[in-house]
């Protein structure tokens, strides 16, 4: 070379060491992303609210109901069970259902009603005593009544046991004493239901606002990606900033909605103490626990990287060009 | 160091870009690729790329038959070839001494070798005192000296140019085209894309012509002037 030459072709040490070079790259990556992020404080405020907001909706929910759900253990009534058995049965079919009853774990006790005695009950609290008493045949079944142990008091438990007990053979049917309970099971599994597919909807939404945030920052570097591609850089290079900006969003983003659900149960914690203790009841609102709030965290930041996997991989399909 | 052989670039939608090139580029030499808007220039550039691919025929790089080269392995061979693009393409948001070191950095080069490396480069070209300066505040010759300075930097054995002095006046072209003689002379193969055809009139260099996707052959700068006029 003419008067002044490039240094000769460098020695090993001119470069850094494979592990190195291996963990310099990430840093690299994480600090690029950092730095888009401060560089655009506003669209990146704006889509880490609109992150929090998309996360908060169905995991608020989802809190919501486990709140009301202990509600219903926090009952402290006594419901029971009626059990109608077969008026085709026999004695000793009977024995058997009350011996089978009787082991089952979560019955705290049995009472065995008979048709005689049923009616008689009825007799005596009807107005139409005359009426019934000139019934030719008595038309009622024999009745187990269950009172199912004390901490099995909660909406969800009763019903398992309601089913459980329904299935023994010769019980044509089962009645739980306590209908604002079975009320509260189906509003909480419709509930969770909705909350599940919220989640799922919001879920995609995370992804898709992610997505489209990287897609526009990487049409915006479109030039400059084609140029580093042009320049010998691997796919790997141009990639990681971006998967890690969508992890930082997915991170940011479900943290922020972990401190607004804390703050909003802090807020209605108080009022809501108040209005149990007027109740006679206590009850106190669960908080999103710890592992929730980093499997929330975790969660969301899967669906960053998702979200920018999908957009970086469409963008790095694109032709490059001279 | 290039070698073509009956190598055929088409589209999709029916057009052939080159039609049986056969082609031979020696290490260390410095070649011209000149031809007609359209005549396939930048396709053969793009083929050396491997931003696309061959139709039919083998095209070797170094003796590696780079048609067949795996997608992950594309970054690995462009490493070795230093591009020059006819607007530069250089990062707007990033300092001329960046952009220059851009390929050092993808490399993972230490620091100090990457400084070491960038003021050498940027000494060559004539533009030390301009390693802090954006683009932006550069004119279209020192820009286009920039990209050749970044083409450089990772000493490739192969220099593509595509048009490097489009956008200059003949003074600039005349200087751009010294430099990359100057990388010639110490041993890097360049193909140079041009148009400018008052140029290279007065260089002692094969001259390879285009037309219409066919390669019509070594001609010297006078002959060429003579037909295209």
């Amino acid at each position: 070379m003419p008067s002044t030459s490039l240094p000769k072709q460098p020695n090993r040490q001119a470069q850094y060491p494979k592990i190195q070079y291996y963990f310099l790259l990430r840093l690299r990556g994480l600090l690029c992303a950092l730095g888009e992020f401060i560089r655009h404080p506003s669209s990146s405020v704006t889509t880490l609210l609109v992150i929090a907001i998309a996360m908060t909706l169905p995991t608020g929910l989802l809190l919501f109901l486990k709140n009301i759900e202990s509600i219903g253990q926090a009952w402290h009534g006594n419901p029971s069970i009626s059990l109608y058995v077969d008026p085709q049965t026999s004695v000793q079919q009977l024995q058997i259902i009350k011996a089978k009853l009787s082991t089952l774990p979560g019955v705290a006790n049995l009472q065995y009603i008979s048709p005689e005695q049923g009616l008689s009950e009825l007799i005596e609290s009807s107005q139409f005593k005359n009426v019934l008493a000139e019934l030719p045949n008595n038309p009622l079944p024999s009745v187990f009544v269950v009172t199912p142990i004390f901490n099995e008091g909660n909406a969800l438990a009763l019903n398992r046991l309601l089913q459980q007990l329904q299935s023994i053979n010769g019980i044509t049917q089962g009645e739980l004493d306590a209908t604002w309970l079975k009320r509260l099971y189906y509003i909480v599994m419709i509930g969770e239901r909705l909350s599940y597919t919220l989640a799922f909807l919001f879920a995609l939404g995370v992804v898709l606002i992610i997505g489209n945030t990287i897609r526009l920052t990487t049409e915006k570097h479109h030039d400059e990606i084609n140029v580093m591609k042009l320049l010998g850089a691997k796919d790997s290079f141009i990639k990681r900033p971006l998967h890690y900006r969508g992890v930082l969003y997915g991170f940011l983003g479900s943290a922020l909605s972990w401190m607004i659900i804390n703050v909003l149960i802090a807020e209605i914690e108080k009022p809501t103490s108040v209005l149990v203790e007027s109740y006679q009841s206590t009850f106190h609102l669960q908080h999103l626990p710890f592992l929730g709030g980093l499997l929330l965290i975790l969660i969301g930041s899967l669906l960053g990287f998702l979200g920018a996997y999908f957009s970086v991989h469409r963008q790095l399909k694109q032709p490059e060009f001279l | 160091m290039i070698k073509f052989e009956k190598v055929s670039k088409s589209y999709p939608n029916g057009f052939h870009a080159l039609q049986n090139i056969n082609l031979n580029i020696a290490e260390g030499e410095m070649v011209l690729l000149t031809g007609h808007s359209g005549a396939g220039k930048t396709t053969l550039l793009k083929l050396i790329m491997m931003i696309e691919r061959i139709s039919s025929g083998a095209l070797f790089f170094q003796n590696k038959n780079i048609n067949k080269i795996r997608r992950n392995k594309i970054a690995a061979i462009r490493q070795e070839i230093g591009m020059v693009f006819q607007n530069a393409k250089l990062l707007t948001d990033r300092t001329v001494y960046e952009n220059v070191a851009s390929p050092l950095v993808i490399n993972g080069y230490k620091p100090a070798e990457i400084k070491k490396r960038v003021r050498a480069a940027l000494d060559k070209v004539g533009l030390s005192n301009k390693e802090n300066m954006l683009p932006i505040a550069l004119s279209m010759g020192e820009q286009q000296r920039v990209g050749l300075a970044r083409a450089v930097i990772n000493k490739p054995k192969l220099i593509l140019a595509d048009e490097p002095t489009g956008n200059l006046d003949p003074q600039l072209s005349a200087e751009m085209f010294q430099l990359l003689k100057e990388f010639n002379n110490v041993g890097v193969t360049v193909l140079i894309a041009t148009h400018d055809l008052p140029l290279i009139a007065t260089m002692p260099y094969r001259i390879l012509t285009l037309r219409q996707g066919n390669l019509i052959g070594t001609q010297n700068a006078v002959n060429l002037i003579t037909e295209t006029a």
